[in-house]
């Protein structure tokens, strides 16, 4: 169950401007200090603290979210999930402020599992309705599905073109989702000669998959300016 | 091991992007996954790799040449040897097959690859298959009853079932093959008890066009 709703007020989040800027966003502390500073800040409510959790919802909170659930009403589920931890952390409801990320994780998994049972409810109800016969069409637009197709046929041709080799164990392990003792075995491999011909299989793939793509998109510019 | 002090191993990356990878050992990567920016973008980066390689998983449907073509062929090899008995014994030959052998089944184009999630994107409906093509599920296990096999069958709209099997999971994914070509329709997946395949554990829409 997540937890409850909140008593207080709702806290803000925090807008964009802030004295604590990191010089590198990418460069995230996993020290264990940096955390119990973090709670204590939130619970004097102290906007530093409210801006720097922000931070972390706005990067790793919304990368989550998006993956798990698309990319549908994400302010508004980061906005959620913000609420919650803000508002569990100053009714004191974590016990150890050192483990933020993980009690941050177990909140938005609990989000995630919430919106999955609502979305196979409404799916059920929805079929329901109309007798199971009617889905309703969530197809893309005419020119996204013919880009799509274009990218796809543009990977088929890619796939024939990597060694048979290659093409069997990328479709064993990525497609046929098969064990890799299983692939091993049955290809007569080790497991540092599967690993080394994975990773090269799949190099070979991205490479001759981007190189298509990039003289595609070249071709398709030059015939416009053309 | 995976500490939040160091990167998420690659591998290990792939394992948990496919969902093949143990509740206690995703802990851990998601919450590294929060922190750190390059491993969300190493993250991001093998998505599309997968995506666009189940893009390409369709197999270009290989050609076979007609019957008609392929009994000219046989009969030009005859022809230089003795032309009216081969003419006369293939005809003979031809409607035998035709009178005799039941016809087959629909037979595959070949593999397209779909993954079926409980919802992401569009909730989880709307996802499209090519009729015609075996295919090769991967369905999410996310949230159910964890067991160490599941009943799998693919139901048309009006509940009629067209294909069961049984399928092992590998991690949060159940892989499964359905190797008997649809004909286009709205159809139903439906995962359940492997002891009690009325008690449905999780159902997902498909669309084969």
């Amino acid at each position: 169950m997540p937890p409850t709703a909140p008593s207080d007020p709702d806290p803000q989040p925090p807008t964009q401007s802030s004295g604590t800027d990191n010089p590198n966003p990418n460069l995230q502390t996993f020290d264990h200090s940096r955390w119990i500073r973090l709670v204590e800040l939130v619970q004097s409510n102290e906007q530093a603290g409210l801006e720097e959790l922000y931070k972390l919802f706005l990067r790793g909170v919304r990368f989550y979210l998006c993956r798990q659930l698309g990319p549908q009403e994400l302010d508004d589920k980061i906005h959620d999930a913000f609420l919650v931890v803000v508002n569990a952390i100053r009714r004191g409801e974590l016990r150890e402020p050192a483990r933020l990320p993980g009690y941050i994780r177990t909140i938005v998994r609990r989000q995630v599992a919430a919106q999955i049972d609502v979305a196979v409810q409404t799916r059920r109800d929805q079929a329901d309705m109309e007798n199971g016969y009617s889905i309703p069409d969530r197809a893309s637009n005419p020119e996204e599905a013919a880009i799509q197709e274009q990218r796809a046929a543009i990977m088929r041709q890619v796939l024939d073109e990597i060694s048979e080799r290659d093409r069997e164990i990328l479709t064993r392990f990525y497609i046929q989702e098969q064990p890799q003792e299983v692939i091993c075995d049955e290809m007569g491999l080790s497991e540092t000669q599967f690993r080394l011909l994975k990773s090269r299989a799949k190099t070979r793939f991205g490479e001759l998959g981007r190189r298509k793509l990039v003289r595609k998109a070249m071709g398709r510019f030059f015939r416009q300016s053309a | 091991m995976i500490t939040f002090e160091s990167h998420i191993e690659p591998e290990q990356l792939e394992l948990y992007a496919m969902g093949r990878m143990s509740e206690e050992q995703s802990v851990r990567v998601e919450e590294h996954l929060l922190l750190c920016a390059d491993c969300q973008d190493q993250l991001q980066e093998f998505d599309d790799f997968l995506q666009a390689l189940r893009h390409a998983a369709v197999k270009v449907p290989t050609v076979q040449p007609s019957l008609g073509a392929r009994i000219r062929e046989f009969f030009h090899s005859l022809v230089p040897v003795r032309p009216t008995y081969a003419l006369g014994a293939v005809a003979a030959g031809v409607l035998a097959i035709v009178m005799l052998v039941p016809r087959p089944e629909q037979q595959a184009l070949g593999t397209y690859a779909v993954n079926l999630e409980s919802t992401r994107g569009d909730n989880g409906i709307g996802v499209t298959a090519p009729a015609n093509y075996r295919l090769q599920l991967s369905l999410d296990l996310r949230g159910i009853a964890e067991r160490e096999n599941y009943s799998v069958t693919i139901a048309t709209a009006s509940g009629d079932s067209v294909f069961t099997t049984r399928a092992t999971p590998a991690g949060a994914r159940l892989p499964v093959l359905a190797d008997r070509p649809l004909r286009p329709g709205e159809y139903w997946v439906r995962v359940s008890e492997p002891a009690a395949p009325h008690a449905l554990l999780r159902e997902f829409s498909l669309t084969v066009k």
